[in-house]
């Protein structure tokens, strides 16, 4: 179990959630897409997995309702615009090919916009180290420097700046807990691992293009996450929208009729259903607000479900 | 103790520098030759051991080599038979007729795991015997991955346990370096030499080879080729995706390094790994398959053919 938890949450930590560690942490959150899927779920095969690199780094800036922000991501960048916290967050991110190093930020998304940015570590303050799971993981903190500007579809957000305050995030050596520390809080990760009543899989797909809504349904709160995979030009676009907490998910018995009805920032209800000829349904008018992409439906003829209990 | 004059020293000193330099342009060059050599039989032992029995038998090389809940090499898609399936993966009528014939089935002995199989192109060369396959048909990727180098086999043209052309046993292997370093999918892609057939063929004299080329733009037009083995396929005849367009690039393939990888629609299953995308009329080699995903309306994905790929292929060329 402990070597899951490493496999797991460290790299989690490492590349998803840093915020969760260090509250004044400057790096975006990444997409949990298929994407985030596939390296956690690799890693827990050991070592036949393609090695992460040991650092990720990048920086964010608060625009209107939105946070904006450049990060390193794997051997590429992405650049991401979101709302809300871990456990309601929804999400749009631009990934592109480019200069991904630690202190050199350099890629063109497009139309979108484009980053030329390098790092400059802070002469003041000192890297912030925490030990997790017997592995060191530093923060180091200073500004990146040069020229980013990005403006979203239609300008739902337009930023253009020279100098944002960064982070490089890299994996030290092995270590010893000897205190917890006060920003991590393992409730945090608990639907990694909570076992679900119900889950309810909604998938389309495009050519390349992939969009899926994932439901589960839990005692205390429930999860749904909608993603959706955009392959354009040079670009790849990822969306995503995740809330934790209370909404409404309900199966009969016999799992052959469920509605679903989750909080902000989907909108409407989406109804399944299961004839005896095995034929499935999924309807109802429901949407979900992607930064860039309101009302995104995620329901239509396109549409395939799944429904099951895990046991 | 022998002390140096100065001059000598110096001398030495120049000449211990320019021996080790060479030496390390020497290993540099064995290491960037790379590829290993096969241990097995001849083209006739070949013929004995890879019965039709033993071909048949054979499973996709990412279920048989690496587990069965991979998504490398062509998604699971599981229907009652290929025309529910609503597959554009078309039946080759006759695998033998040129164009076709250059295409054919890979086998690979896993020994404790059984064996395994795969798709692979011939391609033109000075030695006669370079086929093209994905790279997790030769090594399972990553520094920790291995070789699949036990006796492996060539079958053009292979076709209900049929060897049209004879069997090709495989002398050599090799991957682009970051397949092997990273286990990126982005170069996934792998060649392999093989020895004379059982009547002392060559391979391009037995079936002739496509031309083969990197670097050009992904907007192609490919014919994809190949012999998916998974449901709702059986893996003994050729299989063709006509004149299908390059859709875009997989997400995931911004993750890692080097060239965006390609996207076509066609739904294959496992087994058509390797399975050459022909542009110019099926006349030259410009990708193979890679991987696809599990939904059923999954794209077919296949490594962008760049430099790595050309210099793959002058390692293989230059094998003797």
């Amino acid at each position: 179990m402990r070597r899951l938890v490493l496999f797991l949450v460290l790299p989690a930590l490492l590349l998803g959630a840093p915020q969760v560690a260090v509250a004044e942490s400057l790096l975006p959150p990444l997409p949990h897409s298929r994407l985030m899927d596939r390296a956690l779920l690799e890693t827990e095969h050991g070592p036949s997995v393609r090695p992460l690199p040991p650092f990720r780094s990048g920086f964010s800036v608060k625009e209107g309702k939105y946070h904006v922000g450049v990060s390193t991501y794997g051997g590429g960048l992405f650049l991401g615009v979101w709302r809300g916290g871990l456990r309601q967050r929804s999400m749009t991110a631009y990934l592109a090919k480019g200069v991904a190093q630690p202190e050199h930020l350099q890629a063109t998304f497009g139309k979108f916009g484009e980053v030329k940015m390098r790092f400059r570590r802070s002469r003041n303050r000192p890297p912030d180290r925490v030990c997790i799971f017997g592995r060191t993981l530093v923060w180091h903190h200073g500004v990146f420097v040069g020229n980013f500007r990005f403006r979203g579809e239609g300008g739902y957000v337009s930023v253009r700046l020279h100098r944002a305050k960064g982070t490089i995030l890299r994996e030290g050596g092995r270590c010893h807990v000897r205190r917890r520390h006060h920003d991590f809080d393992p409730s945090d990760f608990e639907f990694l691992f909570a076992k679900p009543e119900a889950a309810m899989l909604a998938i389309d797909r495009e050519g390349v293009n992939w969009t899926g809504l994932l439901a589960l349904a839990a005692k205390k709160n429930s999860t749904f996450l909608a993603v959706h995979e955009e392959s354009r030009g040079k670009l790849a676009i990822v969306r995503l929208a995740t809330v934790h907490k209370a909404g409404t998910l309900h199966f009969d018995e016999a799992l052959t009729t469920g509605r679903l009805v989750p909080p902000d920032p989907f909108h409407g209800s989406g109804r399944y259903s299961a004839a005896p000829d095995g034929t499935q349904t999924w309807a109802g008018n429901l949407s979900v607000n992607f930064p860039g992409a309101p009302r995104y439906p995620l329901t239509g003829p396109g549409y395939e479900a799944f429904v099951e209990v895990p046991f | 103790m022998i002390a140096w004059p100065g001059r000598a020293r110096r001398t030495r000193t120049l000449a211990t520098g320019l021996l080790t330099f060479l030496l390390m342009l020497g290993l540099g060059a064995t290491t960037a030759a790379a590829g290993v050599w096969v241990k097995g039989p001849g083209g006739r032992g070949a013929a004995s051991f890879w019965t039709a029995a033993r071909m048949r038998a054979a499973k996709p090389i990412e279920i048989a080599g690496r587990g069965a809940n991979k998504e490398n090499g062509a998604g699971a898609a599981t229907a009652s038979g290929a025309d529910d399936f609503g597959s554009d993966f078309v039946e080759v009528p006759d695998p033998t007729a040129p164009g076709f014939r250059i295409h054919g089935a890979i086998f690979i002995d896993l020994g404790f795991f059984g064996f395994g199989r795969c798709s692979g192109t011939a391609v033109r060369s000075p030695n006669q015997s370079v086929v093209f396959t994905a790279g997790h048909c030769i090594h399972s990727g990553s520094p920790y991955g291995r070789w699949y180098r036990s006796r492996s086999a060539f079958v053009p043209a292979y076709r209900y346990g049929q060897r049209p052309f004879g069997i090709f046993p495989v002398r050599w292997v090799d991957t682009t370096k970051r397949w092997r370093s990273d286990g990126s999918e982005n170069f996934d892609v792998g060649a392999m030499v093989v020895g004379r057939n059982d009547r002392g063929q060559t391979l391009t004299e037995a079936v002739g080879g496509a031309g083969i080329a990197w670097g050009l733009k992904p907007k192609q037009v490919f014919d994809v080729h190949g012999y998916p083995a998974e449901a709702p396929f059986d893996g003994e005849t050729q299989r063709l995706c006509s004149g299908t367009p390059f859709l875009g690039h997989d997400p995931n393939s911004f993750l890692e390094r080097g060239p965006l990888n390609l996207a076509v629609t066609c739904q294959l299953t496992g087994g058509a790994s390797g399975g050459g995308w022909m542009i110019e009329g099926g006349k030259t080699l410009n990708g193979v398959t890679d991987y696809g995903y599990s939904e059923e309306t999954s794209p077919a994905y296949g490594a962008y053919f760049g430099k790595e790929v050309g210099r793959l292929y002058g390692r293989a060329s230059a094998v003797r």
